[in-house]
Parts: structure tokens; C-alpha cells; sequence
């Protein structure tokens, strides 16, 4: 309106140089106090069904989790997922919270269970890693942090493994690779090897999912940036070598209210495993 | 004085404010497209991610990068290099000496474990205890050495110095559902730092002082 008027009425004097400069400078002004938007078709809402921003996992537990859960006796299992920039914005190492998105193989006949993926958590200030936990059957848990998630690995998938070693049932091979960072190491675990000697398997139960420790204050204690963790190319191993896609949805655990998720591809109508993501709202 | 033409100043507005956008843009981070999973480049993502606002979806993301089928014979591995823990304070310190002191653990300890988050609960790597936790053994050791003392190994090469250090407590171990294990109490955790970079490889609980 103020452009309008200025230039209706000609510019013939100086000061009105003056008003023009000001009826500019007025508009750009709007810009940062989104009174207009620039970027108008980008400020969608948030979609319906997406968790509460708060969440409540205190410590020492029970911890939130999300998850798909397959039963059934295994060599080992294999997954792609996809690597999110997740934020740590006031954990210190004595608040021990953390957010990991991972894979565990577990064997419910001797209580031994070995996990592998990626998290943030204490002592890191926001930064996130890859990690791979050993729980053997009957003994505490040693977890190693392998290294900080190379910048390239982000917004794209890393497949994780673990099989039995196809030496000895009592080592779990665990791997990691993408396409800035590979590790493969051998976890001393004696599940499957335990109880039914060196042809028996390993594990009794793939999960895949994600698992949250911790309080909201109000603050950023943790945050999925961008929203979805995402598993894919998701396997169970029948024999040593011998993979296959999952074919079976599994159990859903995604009950709590920090996490949403569901299969945006069933397994049941997928060849590669199906693809689910989880949402954590924290 | 002569006068402006009116199409003039408009042209010189809309310019002016075409370029604002540009600018509220770069600021912002960039233009449609860089919604949820959305791949970018990776030399646009660091390693401390600014905390954007979380954008919760029903839909999968972009794939992006899919690793191919690795062996399970491929054993490739890269040396691990664990997370910034402890900062080193000896200049210079050669391949069989630490790079940090037991008082710069002690240090460590002090700053990290010895403060009750809001539940009343302390911590040591991860793992809770309700009562506060205090050092028991700080010890320099190889690689070696370590993989007679715990399960597992940091990774790196046998004659690596590592620090050993095993804390008193009340910690507790939970376990992921579908395990039949309940939740367990450990008197000690642990932690094995790489001596000479201070970075923390391994976190772990034990059942005895070793």
C-alpha cells in the first residue's frame, strides 16, 4: 500500500527517495517476523498421529522402546538403517541417557544378547556414534564405541550383522559397513553354543528398533532431527552363509507414547525384507 | 528536478526484496526439498548436527546410499577410534607411556559421574547407580592384557596402552524386552580409555574387581 501511494503520486520531489526507502525497508522488515513467508508451502504441520514432543523413560528403567520383534530360532541377522542426525542437547555423562537405533539378537535359552547400531548418549554433547553391546548369558554387559558416525554416512543406510562365527558357537561375528566406515569384530558370547553344542544356534529372537533412556526437562535432551529411523533389507540367517528377507511382519512393540511406527512395507508383501521406520518423539 | 518513473522504483523494490528472500533462505538452511530424509550432500552434514526441529512423519525415508551384501567372510575393519572422554595433558607421550595422569581420571570421574541426574541417579558409561559411584582401580595396561581381564577387546593392536578403570557402585542393567532375564544389580562398571588419545572404547559392568 505504501509502494502504491508513493507511486501513484510520482516521484518528483527528494523526499519522496526517502519514503520509497522506507516503504522497502518496511516489507523486507516483515520477512524475519514471519509476518510473510518466503517459504510459505514448506511450513506444513507436523502429520496427525506423530508422538507428544515430551517424554518420560527415566532411569534406571524401564527404558521406551520401538520395535519389531521375530521369533525363531537363528544363525544370525542382517539389516540396513538408514543413519538420522540425532541431538544430545543437555546430556552429560551423569544424566546416562541415550537414544540408540539398532538391532539386537537375543537367545531367551541362556539370556545372552548382542546388539549393533548407532547412538547418542552420554559424555558426547550431542555427537553420536557406532557402537556394538556384548550381554553374554549369566555376566554383565560390556558395550565398545567403535568411533563418531562419519559425516558421509548420513541420510543414507549402513548395514549391520551378526552371525555365529562359523568356527566356534560360542563367538557372535558382529559388522558394520557403509560407505565411510566398516568394522568387524568377534564377541565372546557363549548364547546358542551354551546349551546345544556346536551345531546349535545362536539366537531365538531379532529385534529391530530403536530404545530411549531419559527425562524431558523442557530442554533438548534428545531429539531425532528428522524424524524417522528406517530399517530395511531386514534378514534372518538359516545356516551359515545361507540369509533370507524377512517374510513374516513380527511382533510390534511400538506401544509407548514416545515412538510411532509401523511398516511402511510389510515384509509379507516385500522381497527385501520389508521397511519399517520408527518415529521417537523425544 | 526530473521525475522517477513509478515502474522504476517498483523494479528496484521487487529486486531488493527478491534478494532479502535469497538471503532469509541461506539462513534457514535451504529451499523445499529438505524435508524428512531428504539426501543432501555430505559435505553439508558435520558431525554435531544443529538441533532442527524434529519433523515426525508416517513415511519412510529416501534410501540414499545402500551398502551392498557384505560376506560374512569379509572381515574388513577399520580401527576404532571410541568417543571423547578423558583430554590428554602430557604433550609428547611416547607408545609405551599415557598421554593423561590418574589424577586427570580422577578428574574425569569427578566431572561426569559424581552429579545425580533429576531421578537421583548417578552414572558411569551408560549404565545408572543409585548410590555415587567411586573409582576403585585405575590401571595402564596393553590391549593384551585387557582381553585376559574382560570379555572382549577395544579392536586395536595387542601392545596398545590402554587405561582400565573400575568404579564402585549400585548399577543396574536392563535388559530389551523379549529377553527372559530380569533387571540386574552390578557392583562395579567400567571403563577402557585408549592412553594416549583419552577417548573412551569400551564401557562395560563387571561382576568383581579384576
Amino acid at each position: 500500500v505504501l509502494l502504491h501511494l508513493l507511486v501513484m503520486r510520482g516521484f518528483s520531489r527528494s523526499v519522496d527517495w526517502v519514503r520509497a526507502a522506507i516503504a522497502v525497508a518496511l516489507l523486507s522488515a516483515l520477512i524475519p517476523l514471519n509476518l510473510i513467508s518466503p517459504l510459505s508451502a514448506d511450513a506444513a504441520p507436523p502429520l496427525p498421529g506423530a508422538p507428544a514432543s515430551t517424554y518420560n523413560c527415566p532411569p534406571p528403567g524401564p527404558h521406551c522402546y520401538g520395535q519389531i520383534a521375530w521369533l525363531g530360532t537363528t544363525y544370525g541377522t542382517s539389516s540396513s538403517i538408514y543413519i538420522q542426525p540425532l541431538t544430545c542437547g543437555n546430556c552429560t555423562t551423569s544424566n546416562h541417557y541415550h537414544l540408540n537405533v539398532e538391532t539386537w539378537l537375543i537367545d531367551n535359552n541362556s539370556g545372552g544378547y548382542i546388539e549393533v547400531g548407532y547412538g547418542a548418549r552420554d559424555a558426547q554433547n550431542g555427537a553420536e556414534w557406532y557402537f556394538w553391546s556384548n550381554t553374554p548369558p549369566g555376566q554383565g554387559q560390556t558395550r565398545n564405541d567403535v568411533g563418531p558416525i562419519p559425516p558421509g554416512d548420513y541420510f543414507a543406510s549402513s548395514g549391520f550383522k551378526m552371525t555365529r562365527n562359523r568356527q566356534d558357537a560360542n563367538h557372535v561375528q558382529v559388522q558394520e559397513w557403509s560407505a565411510n566406515y566398516r568394522f568387524t569384530v568377534v564377541a565372546t558370547n557363549n548364547m546358542g553354543g551354551g546349551y546345544g553344542g556346536p551345531n546349535a544356534y545362536t539366537g531365538t529372537e531379532i529385534n529391530i528398533g530403536s530404545e530411549l533412556v531419559g527425562v524431558n526437562n523442557g530442554g533438548n535432551e534428545f531429539q531425532s532431527t528428522n524424524g524417522n529411523a528406517d530399517w530395511t533389507n531386514n534378514q534372518w540367517q538359516e545356516h551359515a552363509g545361507t540369509y533370507h528377507y524377512q517374510t513374516s511382519d513380527g511382533i510390534r512393540r511400538i506401544d509407548g507414547p514416545e515412538y510411532q511406527g509401523d511398516w511402511a512395507i510389510p515384509p509379507h508383501s516385500s522381497s527385501t525384507g520389508g521397511d519399517l521406520y520408527v518415529s521417537c518423539g523425544c | 528536478m526530473r521525475t522517477i518513473k513509478p515502474y522504476i522504483v517498483i523494479g528496484v523494490a521487487l529486486l531488493l526484496l527478491a534478494l532479502e528472500i535469497a538471503a532469509v533462505q541461506l539462513r534457514s538452511g535451504g529451499v523445499a526439498g529438505r524435508g524428512v530424509g531428504s539426501p543432501v550432500g555430505a559435505s553439508e552434514v558435520s558431525l554435531t548436527p544443529s538441533p532442527a526441529p524434529p519433523v515426525q512423519g508416517t513415511v519412510s525415508p529416501p534410501r540414499g546410499y545402500m551398502p551392498p551384501w557384505k560376506s560374512d567372510t569379509d572381515l574388513t575393519t577399520m580401527r576404532p577410534t571410541g568417543v571423547p572422554a578423558i583430554k590428554p595433558t602430557i604433550p609428547g607421550a611416547g607408545p609405551t607411556t599415557p598421554a593423561f595422569t590418574v589424577a586427570d581420571v580422577t578428574a574425569y570421574h569427578t566431572t561426569y559421574h559424581t552429579v545425580a541426574d533429576i531421578s537421583g541417579y548417578y552414572g558411569v558409561g551408560d549404565y545408572a547407580s543409585s548410590v555415587l559411584p567411586r573409582i576403585v582401580k585405575v590401571e595402564f595396561l596393553t590391549e593384551k592384557a585387557l582381553r585376559a581381564r574382560i570379555p572382549d577387546s577395544t579392536g586395536l593392536p595387542d601392545d596398545t596402552l590402554l587405561c582400565y578403570v573400575q568404579y564402585s557402585g549400585s548399577f543396574v542393567l536392563v535388559p530389551p524386552p523379549g529377553v527372559q532375564r530380569p533387571v540386574s544389580i552390578w557392583p562395579y562398571a567400567i571403563e577402557v580409555f585408549d592412553a594416549h588419545t583419552g577417548n573412551r572404547m569400551i564401557a562395560g559392568l563387571a561382576p568383581t574387581l579384576r
